[in-house]
């Protein structure tokens, strides 16, 4: 894949089992990693597309990077023991609308919507100081326990930008919109 | 807090009758600013019947808000 992931130079354990000192670490590895994230993004946008794409953390520059990635948004078949994983401790009635989606992202999709969330995140701390990178280890069930996340918004709501940049990319799928991840941005300022 | 996640789509089950108490109102609320905000792509609220009670479904006020803050639902007569 002509698109290195993101891998730490440490052992890693799952997010959800991480105490806070692995959270920590990540955090704070994270943090020195994400503007070469960027990079790579955009150097990789820049070289499978006609039309220059700059990242200049403008809240425009949202509209071409989204409509690059929505003919770079690739799904396939998922695998079946990813599809038994999935079914694990699920009650009866939630198991037919897990085995009714059989297509997941592929890898490189996966890596490139990780680091579209990064840069919607950092165009977000850009134009609302009041945002800011951090974590949270509790609760456990918390969306994106333990992982880098957006914090400074009102009523203290964390956000964790992949989730947002990952439903995003699913409406993708089934109508294509330029201006979706705009959007969505602009959503999220309202509750700077 | 979602019932079950999978997907993207938020899924919330309910046995029994259930009416639109103040509790019930904020989850709905709460889940609709979920769409809204795009941190799930829907919600489908889900009704089974009682194994105790026999009742199944819910007022219609509730699912007129359901239905008004686009959320789907499903009543598994």
């Amino acid at each position: 894949m002509d698109y290195p992931l993101m891998e730490t130079p440490f052992a890693l354990v799952p997010f959800s089992d991480m105490n806070k000192k692995q959270a920590e670490q990540y955090f704070h590895w994270f943090m020195q990693e994400k503007n070469k994230r960027l990079d790579q993004l955009e150097g990789y946008i820049n070289k499978t597309n006609t039309v220059k794409v700059i990242l200049d953390k403008s809240p425009e520059s949202l509209i071409p990077l989204w409509e690059w990635f929505e003919y770079h948004n690739e799904w396939e078949e998922k695998a079946e023991d990813e599809l038994r994983a999935e079914l694990i401790g699920r009650p009866e009635w939630m198991q037919r609308h897990i085995i009714a989606e059989t297509k997941t992202f592929t890898t490189l999709t996966l890596a490139i919507i990780m680091d579209i969330s990064i840069y919607f995140s950092e165009t977000l701390i850009q134009n609302n100081p009041t945002i800011y990178w951090g974590f949270k280890s509790s609760p456990k069930k918390l969306d994106g326990v333990n992982r880098p996340i957006l914090l400074g918004f009102k009523g203290d709501i964390n956000v964790f930008p992949f989730t947002l940049v990952k439903v995003c990319a699913r409406k993708s799928t089934r109508s294509k919109n330029k201006n979706q991840l705009y959007n969505l941005y602009n959503t999220w300022c309202k509750n700077v | 807090m979602i019932d079950q996640y999978a997907n993207n789509i938020a899924y919330e089950s309910k046995v029994g009758y259930t009416c639109l108490s103040s509790r019930i109102r904020l989850q709905i609320l709460k889940d609709a600013w979920l769409v809204d905000n795009g941190y799930v792509d829907a919600v489908v609220w889900e009704f089974f019947r009682s194994d105790i009670t026999g009742r199944i479904g819910a007022t219609s006020q509730l699912l007129e808000l359901l239905k008004s803050k686009g959320i789907e639902y499903i009543i598994h007569f």
